[in-house]
């Protein structure tokens, strides 16, 4: 019960005034930005992550987690109330949540959805609670050959699931990879492609990156979509049925699961957990025609399923250092900029950190049930504000945050480039995941393999002669042909939904 | 050429390409094994293949280059975003954040809204965030000569 013990340690430092302010600033975000459509959450977590320099690590992560939970109980009210999803994953709650508003059962729907969401949640923090510390002893035998290959899983892994091309994956994330050995290289100390800019020396930014391939093309991109207003239908009554009870808790349990487990594989993020969620729950239900006529088990899976793979999602972040969605990864980037490794030895070297996150995203969720149960009127007022009105202050807090990262107006225009360069990804189709997720572990991926080699004096073999890294090796491999007959056969539709918002 | 898959092809191929060349000027062979040169070489290498291959894919599968653009009036929404930006960029060491960031605003909202709501609009968001970073946070902005 050693976990049980540091858990409780974690609560008293993440209840501190300071640190429970930013837990709740950080929900807000998350929830204002999950309510919002044309703002999601990896755009809401990169854009902040410029305010978070002046603050102490925890407390940092604190806030910028709880953007990114948060956004996943936000995102359901306006798919239910007014029939547009506020961020991807709760696209297919509109089929029956917006049914159920029709029938006067809005309130239903958002309660069933706040219920779920905390189970969903609080269950996969308890497996990150439990199973994270245990999982990062053992990747602690780890060394260089075997990071590598479990990187190499990773990237395989999120090119696999997300995008629809892997020509297309593979492009983006080697673009991912060359712009992270931009600047002067820590090992030999010489300098790489900085093309004589003096700017590119230190490297190009992380959050710049993430800033311009999420946030300004999201913004280029919403000038193309016109977003319409529909007035928000009444809330009253949060609970369902006497009778409804029972498979509402079922739903909810399946969600859970399933959720949890699709949260520990990389790339398959929140928006595909929610998707197979509702097909399980059609395909279990013993009356799968009340399905998009506001079947309440529509509801409770997906929205249960989404917030159990946003927290279990989290694991192999926490224990591994690899982020599986997009916003993991941005996350990541927050950790790198704050001094801290993710990885194996985070629960040693920084448990107070490490535990505290987690005590405060237990909080955090607390938080938001609250805020959901009683308040989703007033979040349904948030998501009438005009875009017209957001668009500016969006603008100027994303070009004031990238001006701080180095107090450089080059930032400011490097931003822009990259702001196109997503839009056109985006259109394109090219996963602008899988570059953020390389340029965030280009470096660690290029050491552990020159470590590797060197190790073993020039020779690849070592990579195939540890048991643990020709296991992942073999797995990668899988992986990439499954991923090949898969786009033969055409049957990766599911899996193509690279919605990076 | 309306076909976008091979322009997004040849941007990426001229990208590998400049990165291929680059990384030749790197050693290949550092102290321990192989240098800073190894891995961006053999990458580029990659890349540009891959790239290759995107190029005849995308002669099977062809983007129209109009899907790639904005339609219609969007296209001036859409410039005017990067206008307004640029003109922030090129403004913001020269007069300041207040300034700039009001020039900036009126330049993106000035279709949106009608004059007397654009400028009060654009004043009031750059103060608001002038305060909150400059004031509240500490965080130093660019300022002209009055302190703003």
């Amino acid at each position: 019960m050693e976990s049980l013990d540091l858990l409780l340690n974690g609560f008293a430092q993440a209840l501190t005034w300071q640190n429970l302010l930013f837990c709740i600033i950080g929900v807000s975000v998350g929830m204002f930005v999950g309510v919002m459509p044309g703002l999601g959450p990896v755009a809401g977590t990169a854009i902040l992550i410029p305010l978070t320099y002046g603050m102490e690590p925890t407390s940092a992560i604190i806030m910028l987690s709880g953007i990114y939970y948060g956004a996943m109980y936000g995102g359901t009210i306006t798919s239910v109330l007014i029939n547009i999803p506020g961020e991807a994953a709760s696209v297919i709650t509109c089929i029956d949540g917006h049914q159920l508003a029709r029938q006067g059962r809005a309130g239903v729907a958002l309660g069933v959805s706040a219920i779920g969401s905390f189970v969903g949640g609080i269950t996969a923090l308890l497996g990150l609670a439990f199973i994270g510390p245990p999982l990062a002893d053992f990747a602690l035998r780890f060394g260089p050959p075997e990071f590598f290959s479990l990187m190499l899983l990773g990237l395989m892994m999120l090119i696999g699931l997300m995008g629809k091309s892997l020509i297309k994956g593979f492009i983006a994330a080697i673009f991912g990879l060359l712009l992270s050995f931009v600047g002067i290289d820590p090992v030999s100390g010489s300098t790489r492609f900085t093309f004589g800019l003096p700017e590119f020396f230190g490297g190009i930014d992380f959050v710049i990156v993430a800033m311009g391939l999420f946030g300004i093309s999201e913004i280029l991109y919403n000038a193309d979509q016109k977003h319409r207003a529909e007035k928000p239908a009444k809330v009253k009554g949060m609970f369902p049925r006497k009778e409804e009870w029972a498979p509402t808790m079922k739903s909810i349990g399946r969600g859970t699961g399933l959720g949890f487990l699709i949260g520990l594989v990389p790339g398959a993020n929140a928006v595909l957990s929610a998707l197979a969620s509702y097909a399980l729950e059609k395909k279990v239900s013993k009356n799968p025609d009340s399905f998009g006529k506001g079947a309440i088990e529509g509801v409770a899976g997906p929205e249960t399923a989404n917030n159990a793979t946003s927290g279990s999602s989290l694991i192999p972040l926490f224990t591994l250092g690899l982020p599986s969605s997009p916003t993991v990864a941005v996350i990541l980037g927050a950790f790198i900029m704050h001094g801290l490794q993710p990885g194996p030895k985070l629960f040693r070297e920084n448990a107070d950190f490490a535990w505290a996150v987690i005590a405060s995203m237990f909080i955090g969720n607390v938080i938001l049930l609250l805020m959901n149960l009683p308040l989703a009127n007033l979040w349904a007022k948030v998501a009438q504000v005009p875009y017209k009105i957001l668009l500016p202050l969006i603008m100027m807090f994303t070009m004031v945050g990238a001006y701080t990262v180095k107090n450089s107006v080059f930032d400011i225009g490097l931003m822009m480039v990259f702001g196109v360069i997503g839009y056109f990804m985006k259109k394109l189709e090219l996963p602008i995941a899988a570059t953020v997720l390389t340029l965030v572990l280009g470096s660690q991926l290029e050491s552990s393999l020159l470590q590797s080699l060197a190790i073993s004096n020039g020779g690849a073999g070592i990579f195939f002669t540890r048991p643990i890294s020709v296991t992942l090796l073999i797995l990668t491999a899988v992986i990439l042909v499954g991923t090949i007959l898969a786009g033969m056969k055409n049957k990766k539709e599911l899996f193509g939904t690279d919605i990076e918002i | 050429m309306r076909n976008a898959g091979i322009w997004a092809s040849i941007v990426s191929m001229a990208f590998a390409g400049t990165f291929l060349y680059q990384s030749t000027k790197v050693d290949y062979d550092g102290a321990l094994g192989f240098g800073p040169g190894f891995f961006p070489l053999w990458l580029s290498i990659i890349m540009l293949v891959l790239s290759v291959i995107y190029l005849f894919s995308s002669l099977k599968e062809k983007i129209h280059i109009r899907k790639l653009l904005p339609e219609g009036n969007s296209w001036v929404d859409f410039l005017l975003i990067l206008l307004s930006m640029a003109v922030f960029v090129f403004l913001l060491e020269r007069v300041g954040f207040v300034l700039s960031g009001t020039i900036c605003l009126i330049l993106l909202l000035i279709r949106t809204f009608k004059w007397y709501y654009t400028v009060p609009l654009s004043v009031g968001i750059t103060l608001a965030i002038f305060f909150i970073f400059a004031k509240a946070l500490a965080i130093p902005l660019p300022v002209n000569a009055l302190g703003w």
